[in-house]
């Protein structure tokens, strides 16, 4: 196997092995609590956390991991980081804690996190590995964040920006800038429910439509009758 | 399966090693976060320095618990001399995604003297305009538990257009707390 | 210190509600979105679907029976509410485990046509959905059973009807819609109706 590039990883894991659009896994926070722009920024930066810490002790303890008994060794480690996410949550980030609910427990049964563990992790050393987590984590957040944006742009006809920084109110999410705003009428129904449905729904169209676009332009390149 | 070359017990070793690894990080992590937990609590401090910091009731020096069947239901109001001047309650009502939080004051006749929004999960943009509006909160001032209703239900209170829902649960939340409180008073 | 208090056994819950609410308004794959994976990869053929909403609504109701004794007379005396989501998946994935051993060994038939789906429970959010819901609701241990079982008769009904709208849509050659594509747009649909009709509707 060639040697691959730090770099290299975190790019396929953002855009060749993207968790939500290609792989299509961990679908229940990407739709749950994406109805803002905060929301969706708190709830990738969790799971960047666990990702993270899973893949690197995963990884690290590879060589020693009985095989028979693999799973609940990854379901443990995963466990043990989503616990700490979620008490450091509730701890230092009052408000996300209560916007995010159940869904932070609920990053340990998330299929990317095991699944990057059994395809990658558990396979891998431990530098590539932080890449692999990287890079899922970043293409997991630019979809959480994408899906956010929309829903709370066309549903509240207004988006704010937020940041996690250390300020003079200790850590917490500060608004960047002035909120975007359309000259629409807002829909309601894209924070409901439905409008999760018709978000994702709609991009993954958008992205097959792209991609079939390519995929007709490199035959026809290549000399392909169609 | 072919790679079982690990014997029992040598599993049942690494497994008990990685729990008890597991214990001590989640421990730790729970004192830090506890520390942090009380300190907030402390700052806080119990329902009744919460009312008197958000002055639901004018007047009032200090809040007495009252409690019905091992719950705090309501509050008593007391003036610096020590004369009821009115009661305060916190108390979790149904909302529409989940319950709401509401705390508020009223004198002796039942007249609201306050209204506030603590918590809520509305629908972002629409439903929580009934805690970032602070207005709809205040048409609360004043009125009686017979007012208590939305405007289209023959009350005083005019709901948020977009969130009627919303609006009107905290309104029927409120005048069903206020209700209960008149009726154990009396 | 806080005082323990166990919620009881007997419900004191309308349980009405609480199954309306678990099958429609608040319904697991419609608007608290738990579940989604299944939803996504086992609605292409109604058999598969029916295989899995079977082993799904069993060990939910069977989840709730089991973690609520564990939450309230282990976990809340001893103030190790911290290990909720540890205990809850451990338990779950042992009780799986415990099932497809049981129904191999004693049922094969049984096993064929639910067995496959049963490995895929252990890492299913709405089984831990269900009993993380039933603790932070505060529910007695009989309206956890219920809800549990409501749930997964939500969560049944939607898998079968998406599964028939998907397996209408291949056998037409709607080619654009065919993958998931077509799954989320039958979901919004079914959404649509649980969200809008029923908060207008008050039950």
């Amino acid at each position: 196997m060639a040697e691959k590039s730090f770099v290299g990883e975190i790019i396929r894991g953002i855009i060749k092995d993207n968790p939500v659009f290609v792989l299509v896994l961990g679908l229940c926070p990407t739709l749950a609590v994406t109805t803002s722009f905060a929301n969706g920024l708190g709830m990738s930066l969790a799971f960047a956390f666990v990702m993270l810490g899973s893949n690197i002790f995963v990884s690290a303890i590879r060589k020693i991991t009985p095989p028979g008994v693999r799973i609940p060794v990854f379901l443990l480690i995963i466990c043990t980081f989503v616990t700490m996410v979620d008490m450091l949550l509730e701890a230092y980030l009052p408000p996300m804690y209560e916007a995010l609910g159940i869904f932070v427990p609920l990053i340990v049964v998330n299929c990317i996190v095991i699944g990057r563990a059994e395809a990658y992790a558990n396979r891998n050393p431990v530098l590539p590995s932080i890449a692999d987590a990287i890079g899922i984590s970043i293409g997991y957040m630019l979809v959480l964040l994408l899906i956010g944006s929309i829903r709370e742009l066309f549903g509240t006809g207004k988006l704010q920006l937020v940041m996690l920084m250390s300020g003079a109110e200790g850590i917490k999410f500060y608004n960047i800038g002035n909120p975007l705003t359309i000259p629409i009428d807002p829909a309601v129904m894209m924070i409901t429910p439905p409008g999760a449905f018709l978000t994702i729904g709609t991009l993954m169209l958008l992205f097959k439509i792209i991609g079939d676009r390519k995929r007709i332009r490199q035959l026809r390149k290549e000399g392909v009758e169609l | 399966m072919a790679e079982t070359k690990d014997s029992t017990v040598s599993i049942l070793i690494k497994l008990t090693v990685l729990a008890m690894i597991a214990a001590v990080v989640l421990t730790a992590t729970y004192g830090v976060t506890k520390k942090e937990l009380d300190r907030r609590a402390e700052l806080l401090g119990g329902p009744g320095k919460q009312l008197l910091d958000m002055g639901a009731v004018p007047g009032a020096a200090t809040f007495k618990a009252v409690t019905v069947d091992g719950e705090d239901l309501y509050y008593e109001a007391y003036d610096g001399s020590g004369n009821l001047v009115g009661y305060g309650f916190i108390a979790e009502i149904p909302g529409l995604q989940d319950v709401m939080t509401v705390a508020g004051g009223m004198d002796l006749d039942f007249k609201m003297t306050y209204v506030t929004v603590v918590a809520q999960k509305e629908t972002p943009g629409i439903g929580d305009k009934v805690q970032k509006q602070p207005e709809f909160t205040a048409q609360f001032k004043g009125v009686g538990p017979d007012g208590l209703a939305l405007c289209s239900d023959g009350g005083q209170i005019d709901g948020i257009t977009g969130a009627t829902l919303s609006s009107k649960a905290v309104t029927d939340g409120v005048h069903d707390i206020v209700a209960h409180i008149q009726q154990e008073v009396s | 210190m806080m005082d323990i208090v166990t919620p009881g056994y007997m419900p004191h819950e309308a349980l009405f509600p609480i199954v309306v609410d678990a099958m429609f308004t608040k319904n697991f794959l419609l608007v608290m979105f738990l579940g989604l994976c299944s939803f996504v990869g086992l609605t292409t053929n109604s058999e598969t679907s029916k295989g899995m909403s079977m082993a799904v609504t069993f060990v939910m109701t069977m989840s709730a029976i089991l973690t609520w004794p564990i939450f309230y007379y282990l976990l809340k005396p001893n103030h190790l509410m911290f290990l909720q989501t540890i205990c809850f998946i451990l338990v779950i994935a042992s009780f799986v485990q415990l099932v497809e051993f049981i129904i191999h060994r004693y049922s094969p038939p049984l096993y064929r046509s639910l067995g496959i789906y049963l490995p895929l429970i252990s890492t299913n959010c709405a089984v831990l959905g269900v009993v993380l819901l039933n603790v932070k609701e505060d529910f007695s241990y009989g309206a956890s059973i219920v809800y549990a079982f409501g749930a997964g008769l939500g969560y049944s009904w939607v898998m079968l009807a998406t599964a028939a709208v998907r397996e209408k849509l291949i056998m037409r050659g709607v080619d654009l819609f065919n993958g998931f594509i077509g799954a989320f747009f039958a979901a919004m649909m079914m959404a649509l109706i649980v969200v809008s009709y029923f908060s207008v509707v008050k039950l």
